[in-house]
Formats: structure tokens, sequence, C-alpha cells
């Protein structure tokens, strides 16, 4: 599957890259904010997109949001420390495909995608 | 672990179960048990935090704000590039002027704020998103005095958790501090009564 990778830290996004191209995956953009994120889904269309909820502008709840109302069909796996449930819930109610609580390892991530599939 | 006598045994409860998982995830990120040593949680005046730094070398602070407060954790910078390693477990970051180990430090600092606030904000029925997190290399003294500054919502008194994690196997230590203005106290106080 082609990949947008959203998350603030440079750090995480270099080893969700690594992992998901490990798993035969390929990454066609990365974004660290609100705006860069939804100006890399509309400059690349992927696939899928992994989301973190803390962003340097803006979170992750709010880029859902405004894929969503443009109409995205990408498949969203939401991977952030934040596990809270009531933005669980939201996530859910706006399509979140899927969860993955940081830290987390190469089989979790394995695991998650394939349900995703 | 340490505690203070005035904070209802709920409240106290629940904010050492959030640092119980904090060191939960950091163990998973570093692959080595962590030991809490110290929790306090007190009413402090915020200009007389620094009193609390306890190491007079550099330090890794991690500043990570919420609606009504925040999060400072710190890590030694002698033992930050072991804590970074342990995170990023690949070598190819290793390259000079890579901030790398900072961005990494950060992220691990996302993740242990991320368990507390977690806690916090399910037990007080609230959403709450960490911003970004904010590195800087200073003394653990400096650090602190930039916390009135960094979470000006918390007012002149405020909630604070401070919480002392070692791990012996990598030589590392970790230190929280929470802060938390009049609404979460009142929060987790309603919370901490209904639960007697």
């Amino acid at each position: 599957m082609k990949f947008l990778v959203v998350d603030d830290s440079e750090a995480a996004r270099f080893m969700l890259k690594s992992m998901l191209e490990t798993l035969g995956h390929s990454v066609v953009g990365e974004a660290g904010s609100t705006e860069e994120a939804v100006e890399a889904y509309d400059k690349y269309k992927p696939e899928a997109v992994t989301l973190d909820l803390s962003l340097s502008r803006g979170n992750g709840l709010e880029v859902l949001k405004v894929l969503r109302g443009k109409g995205a069909v990408a498949k969203v796996i939401v991977i952030s420390g934040n596990s809270q449930k009531k933005v669980q819930d939201e996530l859910r109610a706006l399509g979140a495909s899927g969860f993955i609580c940081k830290p987390f390892n190469l089989e979790e991530l394995a695991a998650a995608l394939k349900e995703l599939q | 672990m340490n505690s203070s006598e005035d904070i209802p045994p709920r409240l106290l409860k629940i904010l050492e179960t959030g640092v119980d998982r904090g060191a939960e995830r950091l163990a998973k990120i570093s692959r080595t048990n962590w030991i809490i040593q110290t929790v306090s949680v007190r009413l402090a005046q915020m200009s007389r935090v620094a009193a609390m730094a306890e190491n007079e070398g550099t330090d890794y602070g991690i500043f990570l704000s919420m609606d009504g407060g925040g999060f400072l954790v710190v890590f030694p910078e002698a033992e930050a590039k072991a804590m970074a390693s342990a995170f990023l477990t690949q070598t190819e970051w290793e390259k000079p002027g890579s901030r790398m180990e900072e961005m990494a430090l950060s992220e691990i600092a996302n993740v242990v704020a991320n368990a507390i606030a977690d806690l916090l904000a399910d037990a007080c029925g609230r959403a709450v998103f960490l911003a970004a997190p904010v590195a800087e290399r200073k003394k653990a003294v400096d650090l602190l005095q930039e916390l009135p500054k960094r979470f000006p919502a918390a007012g002149a008194q405020t909630l604070l958790v401070y919480a002392h994690m070692s791990s012996s196997s990598l030589s590392a230590d970790c230190m929280v501090a929470i802060i938390l203005d009049d609404d979460w106290q009142k929060a987790l106080l309603t919370v901490a009564e209904a639960g007697k």
C-alpha cells in the first residue's frame, strides 16, 4: 500500500517509514502539521494514512475531520501515545480504521496493517 | 514512594497510577525496567518549583503543554544518547549535526506524558491533546524556572506532581513534573470525592 505518514516527530517518521518499507509498503509522503498533512494528502493521494494525534500545529483529529470533509476515502490508522476513550470514540466515528498505541514494535504494526487490508 | 499527606488518597492514586503507566511505556521503549523512586504531589508556588532540581549537570528538558497545564520530562544529558539509541535502534541516524537525539528524546517524553495525560483525561471524562514537544538543553534548575513561562495558565499556585524514575541497567534517570491548573484540580478532586 502507498502510505502518507503524519507525525510531528522526524524521529518517529523515520522509524515508521523504515518499518512500513520493511513490511513491503511504500511511503509516498510525510507531514508534521495539520496543514502539511492535508496538502500532502491532496498531492500524493495515498491509499492509507498513519496519523499521529500530537502535531506541531493542530492535532490528528482535526486532520481526520478535514480529510473526511473533503471526501477522502483512504484508510487511516492512528498511531499515537494518546489512547483516551473520548478521543478514540470520536476517531472511530470519523472512520479511523485502526489504532496503535505508542510505543509499538514491528510485529504490532504488522498485525494492525493486516487488519487494515 | 513519598506522597504529600494533604492530597486526597484517591487523587493520589490516580496520579501515581499515571506515573506507573508512564514508567511502563518507558520500559517498553528502552527494553529495561524503570523503578519509580519518588512521587510527590503538592500544591506548590510556581515561583518555588526550581528548588526541586536535583541534578547539577546539563539536562534535556522536554515541555509538553495541554489545556490547563502541561508536562516537563527531564533526562540527564550524559544518559540521553543511550535513551535515544534504545528508542531508535537503527544506527543510520548517527551523523554529525544530527538533531535525531533531541527528536528521539522528545518522542520518548511525548509517549511518557501521554500515558499520564490519558489517565487524567479518562478519569475526568475529558479529551486532551498534548502539543508537540519542545526540547531545551539546560540545567535542571533553569528548566524548572521556565515552568511559569511555559504554562502561564497554571497560575501562581499549581498542583505539582513530581516523579523520579531510574533504570539501573541503562544507568539512566527520568524526572517528570506535571502542572495542573485550578480547573484540573477541581475536576480531579470531584473524581476523588466520588470514588471515596
